[in-house]
């Protein structure tokens, strides 16, 4: 049939296009960034020229940018998993902070455990503590009908305060004025990759699940029944997929890994937890996902730019005085025209396919 | 031959262009900067450390640079950044930063780091501090002296150890001396920045029958203040001398400028003085006050200031000490 | 004879990226005659009544309305001129009422006044005027699909348009709800209205029109005055081919008891009885037709023996199998297939691949499966061979489904189900929304599979298909069994009147016995 073979010859056409609209995007989002640093009074081709050399010029620098880009992944992963199986997960900067909290439990609690047995041992528990989170919310969703994007939002909240309430009172050391934990035991830190740097085994964790979860989606038969209970849970149900079940897997899937982002901020980094323990990963996790259109792949780039984008505004900052709100508005500016064209190109493809019916 | 002379020409000119930096570097002025855990924009605690910085860049010959907003996860990155560029003194304006920044003082020992407010310090490490209970201690007592319901009210930001036995206790300590029968109600905000709340909060205490409410909580502050005009109750303001937000309610202010630590320290690097360990600055060495507004300096009770101006003596004589206070609450059971 | 022309569309091409999706057409519509544009889906006809209604612009060509070159821009053009457009989808807020409907997004002639009343009477004069019978007070929700079609009507009208565009106005309604409109239009035309009626129905363009229009690929094929054709010959226009009209059907040959319901029972939650005492039994190798009404029961019945619905009381066997309990998945694997009415919503993923709709039941399963992951090899051979067989029109089996046409969807769905030759075919509405080649590749699948001994229950509203493919006719009426028929000794007056709740007498004696 003639016009769906061209469809498919547009269907390239569009991929490239696709392709190009990221790039794009950053392009215009910094230029206009370079306006507004302009009206803030600095010669903003200094400022980039400043960021760039500061993040590219050295490699303990550049490193810091996995400080971000491992969390990131993480949180990425989570909301993207939920999304493909239906589940709108919102919450996940509650369950990086649950997982965190369960993960700090082993880590400061467990001593004496070789590091081989102690590092899998606190990464399961942060795990469990996120998909303990997120299962409350689905719980909820399935037993009472609770729109799960109210109950995420509302768990995070839960979740912070909670944390804040168990570290005062709990895990902070006794003789302490400062509300954090004691450290979790060196046994549980993630061994560094590159000594003196932030690259450490929680980098090549974070990729690795990257490719499992693509796996996992694209090419297992559970992956599979989860997209399509997350495309079509009637005809998945008509299918006789238990829908039930699916849901629930992707519940504690994706609550799982945003624990494990805490988990491996608390490994890698931090190594203790304090009430304000992370600046929004879970938050910023979503617009990766978002961006990268909830591809895995898609989430290892969409990840490293929000991650170099925190660490270049630091940079601007410190070295040109660039005001941190320039570089957000940059950064949200980026967003929106990524989601904004995906918008426009989706229209863009139906009015190649739909013209004819 | 020539391969010789090239390599001469090149290690003349490097020599050359080592030298010049280095005698740059030796005349370039003192590199300082500044990481604050909020916005700049946010009044009170983070704004004044950044105060405190630009008014050191007016009176001494340094180069500044200043980080906002910057979390935990984000902090060791901006300790490496700093160091990376050169930097002399950082100065770390957060209390709850102390652990991680002196993980990264420890990896570089030629850098020079402060922390406002913190617990420890080491050879490289400034620990500067205000002493968190003299001036709230004095809030407490004006609060006590003013009440006529005998309730007063004390807003706090973050639920934390400091607050409670520093802050709290102070000011329960300052209320209960002017006022056995005052009656301390404290809450807790949970943020620097949540004004909503703060307001709340506030207008819930005022219907408690609260009628002095003091605030210790950056940008609430202002917002608590303005609750306390419409209410026609008395506000003490914190900080720095908020008299001019309602000029008819702010009866005193409790002065605790963390500019003047930043300050403090950044002209101590100038000097060369600068050196590792903990202090801790009081109202003896200006880092605290208590001031009267003098608009309604008439308003005072009879003898009032004096009673407030010879607890204040006490304590710049040492003869009453956080340990002594907390004791004395804790004698009379009161939970702080 | 000479006609007034109110419009004529000269040369009009319209291409999308890639795509032309109307090629040079020329078009003549006469005053005051209903014109029919035939074709299959994505021949262009409803890209060519967008660009009328000035929802697209054409790249080239040009339009003669009243005598006047016009440039249409927006559907506010289209309706100044007179021309007013009824989508398949309607444009109607539920909650409000006929009347707040028809006056929404009209201008006030004194705002910001509304002038209730008077727009009121108004509405009701022009209501008068086409004969268009409509309570102005109910909220739309409570209203049928055919009534909803009504008020859509009314507000065109309403508009002032003289000159109305319906595209598949049919593709929504029940038979009689067809016929109804048609009665409406046939009013509307002698009050001085023109109509374009849009379909690929050939009946009901026989039925309608004075002169109707074939298009193929985009082009125009031929323009026929209705007295001058056949159904024959508008079908070969249409597919480019000879299409056979009769079914050719063997004699059937039922083999054994394949399915066997007995008293049935089922309640929704508000506990109205959705299903009463319905019983049945089909043999292998034959196919019962359920007729009736859409929404009689015919969705729980079917969804009732899948095990995605539960009963409240009666059996069901599959083979002598009890089954009540059982599950979809533990059905299929048993041999039950079931292609449910709506494709898009029950039977397929739009977003997947053609590959991936066609293992969605059996993805699990190896050889689908191999260890942890899914044997994507053997999909695509195995997706490859269903395309082949069942003839889908598709440049890869990668291809995602909702970019195939209606009837190439359903070609999967068949396809999916019969490769895995079930004993029990349960199949709803098969031919919805297809054109007349799709449905007779259908018709013959279907016939195929009960010569090979499949037992099929066919639910559908079309009478004539049921009487066409059936050995044997159960009527529902209320989730209610009326009696069942034999189709080659009935006719649709008697199924008709069952469907409308009379019970047979003699089918409950032969059932009985």
């Amino acid at each position: 049939m003639f016009d769906i073979r061209s469809s498919i010859i547009n269907q390239k056409k569009y991929k490239v296009f696709y392709a190009i609209i990221p790039f794009l995007a950053l392009f215009i989002a910094l230029f206009i960034g370079g306006v507004l640093i302009f009206f803030a009074g600095i010669n903003p081709w200094k400022a980039y020229n400043y960021m760039l050399q500061s993040i590219f010029g050295n490699i303990r620098l550049f490193s810091e940018v996995f400080t971000h880009f491992v969390p990131l992944v993480f949180c990425a992963l989570s909301f993207a998993v939920a999304y493909k199986g239906g589940f709108f997960n919102v919450g996940g900067e509650g369950q990086l902070y649950f997982g965190a909290l369960t993960a700090t439990l082993a880590g400061v609690y467990i001593q004496g455990l070789p590091a081989f047995i102690h590092i899998p041992l606190v990464l399961l528990t942060g795990f469990i503590g996120g998909a303990f989170w997120c299962w409350i919310a689905g719980i909820l969703k399935i037993k009472l009908g609770a729109d799960e994007i109210l109950n995420t939002i509302m768990l995070s909240y839960l979740a912070i305060l909670l944390i804040n309430f168990v570290v005062m009172y709990f895990l902070k050391p006794a003789n302490s004025y400062i509300s954090q934990s004691e450290k979790i035991a060196k046994s549980a830190y993630f061994p560094k990759l590159i000594p003196h740097t932030q690259i450490n085994l929680g980098v090549i964790l974070s990729l690795l699940t990257v490719i499992i979860i693509y796996y996992f989606l694209y090419r297992s038969p559970y992956g599979y029944q989860i997209r399509a209970i997350g495309e079509n849970s009637d005809a998945a149900n008509y299918a006789g997929m238990n829908i039930l079940k699916g849901t629930m897997t992707v519940i504690i899937i994706s609550g799982g890994l945003a624990g494990l982002a805490g988990a491996s901020m608390l490994m890698g980094t931090q190594y203790r937890l304090t009430p304000a323990f992370s600046p929004g990963y879970g938050f910023e996790g979503i617009g990766a996902a978002v961006m990268a259109r909830n591809n895995p792949w898609g989430i290892i780039l969409t990840a490293f730019l929000f991650a170099l984008l925190r660490v270049g505004a630091g940079a601007m900052q410190r070295g040109v005085g660039v005001p941190l709100p320039i570089s957000w508005t940059i950064e949200g500016i980026i967003m929106i025209l990524i989601t904004g064209s995906e918008y426009l190109s989706n229209k863009f493809s139906t009015n190649l396919i739909g013209g004819r019916a | 031959m020539k391969k010789s002379k090239v390599f001469l020409r090149v290690f003349v000119l490097a020599f050359a262009i080592l030298m010049i930096f280095s005698t740059l570097a030796m005349t370039a002025p003192l590199k300082i900067a500044i990481i604050l855990p909020h916005a700049i924009t946010s009044e009170g605690w983070t704004k004044s450390g950044f105060d405190g910085l630009m008014k050191a860049k007016e009176d001494f010959d340094i180069e500044t640079s200043y980080q906002e907003n910057v979390s935990e996860g984000e902090l060791k990155g901006a300790l490496r950044g700093y160091i990376a560029e050169g930097y002399d003194l950082i100065i770390v304006h957060e209390m709850g930063y102390n652990d991680p920044t002196l993980e990264v003082a420890e990896e570089s020992p030629d850098t020079m780091f402060a922390i406002t407010y913190g617990f420890k310090a080491a050879d490289n490490v400034a620990v500067t501090s205000g002493t968190n209970w003299q001036a709230n201690s004095l809030a407490g007592a004006v609060a006590g002296l003013m009440t006529k319901s005998n309730k007063v009210g004390f807003i706090i930001s973050n639920d934390s150890p400091v607050a409670h036995n520093f802050l709290n206790a102070g000011f329960i300590y300052g209320a209960k001396r002017i006022n056995p029968k005052a009656e301390v109600i404290t809450t807790f905000v949970g943020s620097w920045s949540d004004v909503v709340k703060g307001k709340e909060l506030a207008k819930a205490m005022i219907k408690q029958g609260v009628d002095v409410i003091y605030s210790q909580c950056g940008v609430v502050n202002r917002a608590v203040i303005e609750v306390c005009e419409e209410a026609g109750i008395w506000a003490i303001g914190a900080v720095e001398d908020m008299s001019y937000v309602a000029p008819q309610t702010v009866i005193a202010n409790a002065l605790a400028p963390t500019e003047y630590l930043v300050y403090g320290v950044i002209k101590e690097m100038v000097e060369g003085t600068l050196k590792g360990g903990r202090v801790v600055k009081g109202i003896k060495d200006g880092a605290e006050e208590i001031t009267f507004n003098p608009l309604l300096k008439d308003k005072l009770p009879e003898n009032g200031e004096e009673k407030i101006m010879k607890l204040r003596q006490e304590i710049v004589d040492g003869d009453i000490t956080l340990e002594q206070m907390q004791e004395e609450l804790n004698k009379q059971n009161i939970k702080f | 004879m000479a006609h007034e022309i109110i419009l004529s569309l000269k040369e009009i091409t319209k291409t999308f990226p890639g795509v032309v999706a109307n090629d040079h057409i020329n078009l003549e519509i006469h005053k005051r005659e209903i014109h029919s544009l035939l074709g299959e889906n994505g021949a262009g006809k409803t890209t060519l009544m967008n660009i009328l209604y000035g929802l697209y612009s054409p790249n080239s060509g040009e339009i003669v309305f009243n005598g006047k070159n016009v440039k249409i821009n927006s559907p506010r053009d289209a309706i100044s001129l007179g021309i007013g457009m009824i989508h398949q989808r309607f444009m109607l807020v539920p909650r409000f009422s006929v009347f707040e409907n028809i006056i929404l997004g009209q201008a006030s002639e004194k705002p910001p006044l509304l002038e209730k009343k008077k727009l009121y009477k108004k509405i009701a004069k022009v209501a008068k005027k086409f004969n268009i019978k409509l309570d102005l007070d109910i909220p739309v929700e409570n209203l049928s699909v055919g009534i909803q079609q009504k008020v859509e009507i009314l507000k065109t009208l309403y508009q002032g348009a003289d000159f109305l565009i319906l595209d598949e106005p049919t593709s929504v309604l029940t038979p009689q709800e067809g016929q109804n409109l048609f009665k409406d239009l046939l009013a509307l035309k002698e009050q001085g209205c023109t109509i374009i009626f849009i379909s690929h129905k050939l009946k009901e363009v026989m039925q309608i029109s004075d002169r109707i229009t074939v298009l193929r690929d985009g082009r125009v094929i031929g323009t026929k005055e209705k007295f001058e054709t056949n159904p024959q010959e508008l079908s070969r226009l249409m597919v480019g081919r000879e299409v056979s009209f009769t079914i050719k059907k063997k004699d059937c040959n039922p083999g054994k008891e394949v399915l066997s319901i007995q008293d049935v029972f089922m309640q929704n939650r508000k506990g109205l009885k959705i299903l009463k005492n319905i019983c049945l039994n089909i043999r292998a190798g034959e196919i019962l037709g359920i007729a009736g009404v859409d929404g009689n029961g015919q969705k729980e019945l079917a969804d009732a023996i899948c095990g995605l619905q539960k009963i409240n009381s009666g059996n069901v066997k599959i083979l002598d199998e009890e089954i009540t309990e059982s599950n979809p998945r533990k059905l299929y694997e048993q041999g039950l297939s079931y292609i449910p009415g709506d494709r898009k919503k029950y039977g397929l993923i739009p977003n997947f691949n053609i590959a991936e709709n066609i293992v969605i039941k059996d993805y699990y399963l190896p050889p689908f499966t191999r260890g942890l992951f899914l044997n994507s090899a053997y999909i695509d051979n195995y997706s490859k061979k269903v395309i082949a067989t069942y003839d889908i029109k598709t440049p890869s089996h990668l291809v995602q489904i909702k970019k195939l046409s209606g009837g190439n969807q359903q070609k999967v769905v068949l396809g999916r189900e019969l490769s895995k030759y079930p004993k029990l075919l349960i199949i709803m509405q098969p031919t919805q929304g297809l054109d007349v080649g799709a449905c007779e590749f259908v018709y013959n699948k279907l016939l195929e599979a009960r010569d090979k001994g499949v037992a099929i229950l066919l639910f559908s509203t079309d009478l004539d298909e049921t009487m066409n493919l059936s050995d044997r006719i159960a009527v529902i009426y209320e989730g209610e069994i009326m009696g069942e028929v034999d189709p080659r000794s009935t006719d649709v007056g008697e199924i008709g009147l069952m469907m409308a709740g009379s019970k047979r007498k003699k089918a409950n004696a032969i059932e009985r016995g």
